[in-house]
């Protein structure tokens, strides 16, 4: 009976303390999962890579993965480098990336030759931290705004030519968007070497050509491609010097002419004034599609300030959008002329009254100023 | 039937092994291990601060206990420990110690005695909750209630009084009439950490609408009580309930709880991923604002965003061990701004998430255009519409790829650090919009140009900046603060059962525990002017305990602590100028050396002086004292600046003693200062400012005397040259019309001043050959008028402008007047020149003038600067 009485004790015992770990929830999830800047220090089990996120090493080393970045940049050809930046005492997102997308080893079988540099943003970084991020960034650009995750594509000679901020451009934690822009990006930047290549053998209009398609890639480019463009077509036969040299917002900006944005109260222009210098950029095909919108923006702008000008503006939206509809004005456009077309027409009878009141006021002001102007400048030299 | 019951004891016992073994691996483990240890019999009602409570709570609650004892009036006795009239104001030693006071609140849960029915008669309740604290309190004095609200159960009763002493009880009444509503509630409201947060830290206004609020956010959310994130790491639990008050208070107190927006694609994703019931509106109206058809529907998306992005893991790791009243900036970020609405945060959540003193930065990826591509100004509707339809509810990336001003950049930076969980506000500057972001526990100003901060959120009522940095100070001392908020609960209680007595002696203690919560001195003050005798030492003794414990840190709120509540009662009782004068010193004895402080500190200072009387002596005296403090914390240089302000509209005796005394200060400073040289120049920019615009002001008005403007003058001629930037005079060449210069010692007159980039004192200097600097504040019809030192006919005028606009002159034209009042135009300026200086000359009927002004017309980017000014006179014209 004693004996049974133990054994039945002791069973109980020990299923009471298998209950026990069984319900107590927070234990048990303690046990499988830790703190996640913690578990990032690991390994991922997939991962046969060195590189770990505080920068430690393990024995065998990748020669795809260094360490830092002057490691990096030293080893890096033609692909250059592909870094991706983390928070590891911050952003949990980034960590989830670093081990479901960076980590993975088919991104070294995707990435060309690139050396993959992962570097960590601290934002409370004890000392060794600290050191340990100074030694891996030494000599790096420096990430724009510090927002993780990020990827920057950066070329042999330390130039970043593609920045990947945020999950605009990496889509979803299992990187399958960054991946597919990262590849897009890599095969851009072969490309504008290729044609550099190219452009370098060739004289004139042709290679002005060639550096026209490097100037169309959309990742950054050599600070002085314009300048080579002018020097190979110095008459702008091509129209490439018009299309790069362009910018919309200086453009407005001397038409509207205002000094660092801000227009002068009583400035007064009319569509008339704007038309013959705006249409010559409108029509200018060799400029940019979205330049020459943009272009047309202003007067479309315009017309619609001006008195009677809702016809001549709905005109514009047409023509406008018949340049390029898939492009950022172009789907701007799209709910304008009903947005605009028939703001007059919703005016009440008030607000009409009080607009022309205003108007009239306004003009009434000019005229005066314009006597006294007359008046006063007879008796008075000014150098 | 034995077995069975060894088992269970066993399962029991292996239960309580389970929990002890490892208790850190338990969240709130180690806490509850140690109350196992020490107090075996209370071990069972001890449960985690925010540890889901389990439905079955309510079941198995005790018997309710009995009605509280019938209330017994306070004994002569009990009284006798504290006689407020005589108890002299002491800070009280915190019974934790200086330490322990300064952590973060951890309030331990304790089991309520009030039932979940209770809470559907709130009215009852009350009365009970009244009753029940009143008998228990007892005796007034310090230790025993420091001990009473030490005890977790009083702090929950006191906690829940409060509560339902500020809400709208029929309001309530009728929000507990569902069970099922009053069931849900009651579990928060019975419980201490989540009660005492929803009460204290924040500014809770309209509790039952709050509260209704909750309700929906429980039914949308089932999950609110389970931290799947916390659940897997070591942040403290109870995140989203956190959410849930800090987004109830705000959107409650703001008002945002009527029109919405509809649901973004991602949000409706997220009800069907987490199983919940898609609210009614439907989300393809196209719109950024729906109409106010839906209560509480940004409150509840505001709340969603958070808890899914919590839930997620998408914002920063610091939010879940955020303390709770700094969680409500974030949870709190304009509900009624299109960047405040989740889909636009869920953008910036996920492309500007950045470790928080980037945030400080963020507004530079908004780029500052004030002109669309449409030629539409930012000003109007027009900026943002064309592309509006490209970016449905997405206002953050709109802004960011169209451009803003200085407004909406703030706006944006400020977005990005709140959808992430990262602490900040927008506000306001003179002509600017900046924002600050809370880093590494300080408020970080950011595209910020001046120190006259107006935050958007409201602290204590208040747009101030400093404000602001008090609460900041107060909630940093967390137990403290709280127990302060506690003892003045239990004084409003008192107070309100016609307990004057005991109420004001406990307002006094809370004022003396924590005397940055502002709030407290108010209703100490108020309950102090209607109770207690008009007695000087007493009031004496709170300026005293009030100048020495804000003024050191927070200047500009101590003086309003005695302007609005201190002074209108203290001076009444003070009679005689030397009594005032010794209060009035206590306050200047105590500003800090280091404090730089950006304020209007004349209200204060006119009131200290206005309260002296007429006697010259003390005030003199009174001058004195302010120049002293100023010789010895020249940041408030502004004090300076004020005593030769009011110096001109004294009696001339008093006006020329304080120029005097001006005089010694500037020439007397102590040269072993190591700020020497920029002391000697803020004080000598602050009374030469005071001196031209009193001097330019007093011109206008009746009482124009000489003596000002000879005051001003010899100041400018002394100093004047001083401060010149190296290079900022360097004249242009050029050939001087005809004629005497008359302009020199004339007065320089702004229309508005730019205090920000224009030193004033330079002025002078301008009107002579050597240049000076001259900047006016940007806009539209901007004037600078020289008064001439005497009538003259003019011969000609040489403008020099500067900056980097100085050769396009816009349509600038110049005016004369005799009078100051009427004006004849003289000349018209060109557009622009290639010559940096115009030189004007009037070939013939020249016009008599003591006046020149020139006006700038239109709008002006950076207003009209001047090196020169020179003015040319015509003995022929004549």
């Amino acid at each position: 009976m004693t004996i049974r009485k133990a054994s039945k004790l002791l069973q109980s015992v020990a299923l009471g303390v298998a209950f026990a770990a069984v319900i107590t929830p927070g234990r048990c999830l303690a046990q499988q999962t830790s703190d996640p800047a913690e578990s990032a220090q690991e390994p991922p089990a997939e991962s046969n890579n060195e590189q770990q996120p505080d920068g430690k090493k393990t024995e065998s080393k990748n020669p795809r993965r260094p360490e830092t970045y002057q490691e990096a940049l030293s080893a890096a050809g033609d692909d250059g480098i592909i870094i991706f930046c983390y928070g590891p005492d911050w952003n949990q997102r980034s960590l989830r990336m670093l081990q479901s997308f960076w980590m993975k080893e088919n991104l070294e079988k995707i990435t060309g030759q690139a050396q993959l540099l992962a570097v960590p943003i601290y934002e409370s970084p004890n000392q060794a931290q600290a050191d340990e991020q100074r030694r891996i960034t030494a000599g790096m650009p420096s990430i724009p705004f510090s927002v993780c995750p990020t990827i920057m594509l950066v070329d042999k000679d330390g130039n970043m030519y593609a920045n990947l901020p945020g999950m605009d451009f990496l889509g979803d934690e299992d990187g399958a968007a960054a991946l597919n822009n990262i590849t897009q990006k890599l095969q851009m930047h072969r490309k504008m070497l290729e044609l550099l290549q190219r452009a370098g053998t060739l004289q004139g209009v042709e290679k002005a050509k060639v550096l026209g398609e490097v100037a169309e890639l959309p990742i950054q480019k050599p600070a002085d491609l314009l300048d080579m463009i002018k020097e190979a077509d110095p008459s702008d036969s091509t129209g490439l010097v018009r299309r790069n040299e362009h910018s919309a917002l200086q453009f407005l900006y001397q038409q509207m002419d205002t000094k660092d944005g801000f227009l002068k109260a009583d400035f007064h222009t009319t569509l008339h004034d704007l038309m013959q210098e705006t249409m010559k950029i409108v029509n200018d095909t060799a400029l940019r599609p979205e330049d020459r919108q943009a272009a047309y923006c202003l007067l479309i702008g315009q017309a619609r300030r001006e008195e009677g000008g809702s016809k001549r503006m709905k005109a514009m939206i047409a023509a406008c959008m018949k340049i390029d509809p898939k492009s950022f004005y172009g789907r701007a456009m799209s709910q304008l002329a009903v947005l605009w077309g028939n703001e007059r027409a919703n005016e009440t009878s008030d607000e009409r009254r009080a607009r022309r009141a205003k108007e009239k006021d306004d003009e009434k002001k000019r005229r005066q100023r314009e006597r006294e102007v007359k008046k006063t400048e007879r008796n008075t030299t000014v150098k | 039937m034995k077995w069975r019951l060894s088992y269970i004891v066993l399962i029991l016992v292996a239960l309580a092994v389970g929990y002890v073994v490892d208790p850190i691996m338990f969240p709130g483990g180690e806490r509850i291990v140690q109350q196992t240890r020490q107090k075996t019999h209370t071990a069972e009602i001890v449960i985690h601060q925010d540890t889901p409570v389990p439905d079955t709570q309510t079941t198995t609650e005790p018997e309710p206990e009995p009605e509280p004892e019938p209330v017994i009036e306070d004994s002569p006795e009990e009284e006798e420990e504290e006689d407020p009239e005589n108890a002299e104001i002491t800070k009280i030693n915190h019974p934790l110690g200086e330490d322990n006071g300064r952590r973060p609140v951890q309030e331990q849960n304790v089991k309520s005695v009030i039932r979940p029915n209770e809470w559907r008669k709130p009215k009852a309740l009350e009365r009970k909750l009244t009753n029940r604290i009143r008998s228990r309190v007892g005796n007034p004095g310090r230790e025993h209630i420091l001990a009473f609200i030490r005890e977790p159960e009083n702090r929950l009763q006191i906690a829940q009084w409060e509560l339902l002493h500020r809400a709208d009880l029929d309001a309530l009444t009728e929000l507990m009439k569902d069970k099922g509503t009053a069931d849900s509630l009651a579990e928060l409201l019975n419980n201490l950490p989540w009660i005492s947060s929803f009460v204290y830290d924040g500014e809770m206004e309209k509790p039952e609408i709050a509260l209704a609020m909750i309700n929906q956010f429980r039914q949308v959310d089932k999950n609110m009580d389970r931290d799947i994130l916390t659940d897997a790491t070591k942040i403290k639990p109870g995140v989203k309930r956190r959410i849930a008050a800090a987004v109830a208070v705000e959107f409650t107190r703001n008002g945002w709880y009527g029109a919405g927006a509809p649901l973004s694609k991602e949000q409706i994703k997220y009800y069907k991923e987490i199983g919940m019931p898609l609210p009614d509106i439907a989300a393809d109206s196209g719109k950024r604002r729906a109409p106010a058809k839906d209560n509480f529907r940004l409150a509840r998306e505001r709340y969603l965003y958070f808890a899914e992005s919590w839930d997620k893991g998408l914002l920063n790791s610091s939010f879940g061990n955020m303390p709770d009243w700094l969680m409500h900036f974030p949870c709190g970020w304009k509900g009624d701004h299109p960047m405040g609405l989740a889909s636009s945060l869920r953008w910036q959540r996920d492309n500007c998430s950045a470790p928080a003193r980037a945030y400080v930065g963020m507004c530079s990826q908004v780029p500052y255009l004030p002109l669309n591509k449409y030629g539409d100004v930012i000003f109007s509707k027009y900026y943002y519409q064309p592309f509006d339809v490209i970016y449905p509810g997405l206002f953050a990336k709109e802004t960011r790829d169209v451009g803003a001003v200085c407004g909406g950049l703030s706006h944006y930076g400020a977005s990005a650090a709140c959808a992430n969980g990262v602490p900040a506000f927008t506000m306001g500057e003179p002509g600017h919009c900046a924002y600050a972001v809370f880093v590494d526990g300080e408020w970080h100003a950011a595209n910020s140009i001046s120190e006259k901060r107006e935050p958007h959120y409201a602290t204590w009522g208040l747009h101030r900046w400093s404000a602001m940095q008090m609460m900041t100070d107060m909630y940093k001392d967390g137990q403290r603060t709280r127990d302060a908020q506690m003892i003045c609960s239990l004084a409003a209680l008192l107070s309100q059962n016609k307990n004057p007595i005991k109420a004001l002696s406990l307002y006094e203690m809370a004022v003396t525990m924590q005397p940055l919560y502002n709030p407290v001195w108010t209703m100490y003050l108020d309950t102090a002017a209607k109770h207690l005798s008009k007695r000087p030492s007493k009031y004496l003794g709170v300026n005293d305990f009030i100048c020495s414990s804000v003024a050191p840190k927070h200047p500009e709120m101590c003086a309003r602590y005695l302007t609005e509540t201190i002074y209108p009662s203290l001076l009444t009782t003070l009679k005689t100028g030397k009594q005032k004068m010794v209060a009035f010193k206590s306050y200047f004895e105590n500003l800090n050396e280091n404090e730089k402080a950006e304020w209007d500190m004349e209200k204060m200072l006119n009131m200290q002086f206005d309260s002296l009387g007429k006697a010259l002596p003390i005030k003199l005296n009174f001058f004195k004292l302010v120049a002293d403090s100023v010789r010895r914390r020249p940041a408030f240089g502004a004090a300076l600046s004020w005593a030769v302000r009011r110096a001109y509209v004294e009696k001339r005796s008093v006006g020329d003693r304080v120029r005097g005394m001006v005089d010694e200060l500037l020439t007397q400073l102590p040269k072993d200062d190591p700020n020497y040289e920029s002391t000697q120049l803020l004080l000598k920019a602050s009374v030469i400012r005071a001196a031209e615009e009193m001097t330019a002001l007093s011109l206008e008005g009746p009482r124009s005397n000489g003596r000002d403007k000879e005051y001003y003058l010899d100041l400018a001629n002394k100093y004047s040259k001083e401060f010149l930037k190296p290079g900022e005079n360097n004249m242009p060449d050029f050939t001087p019309p005809p004629g005497k210069l008359v302009s020199p010692g004339g007065l320089v007159m702004l229309d508005m001043y730019a205090p920000k980039q224009d030193s004033i004192v330079t002025h002078s200097a301008a009107l002579t050959p050597q240049g000076g600097a001259i900047i006016s504040e940007k806009g539209k019809h901007r004037k600078v008028t020289v008064e001439l030192p005497k009538r003259t006919y003019i011969g000609g005028i040489v403008i020099v402008p500067s900056g980097r606009d100085c050769t396009a002159y816009r349509e600038w034209y110049v005016e004369t007047s005799v009078d100051g009042k009427s004006w004849k135009l003289l000349a018209n300026l060109p557009e622009s020149s290639e010559n940096p200086c115009i030189v004007l000359t009037v070939e013939h009927d020249c016009p008599q003038a003591r006046y020149i002004r020139i006006d700038s017309g239109a709008e002006q980017l950076q207003g009209i600067n001047f090196k020169a000014i020179l003015v040319y006179d015509n003995k022929k014209g004549k």
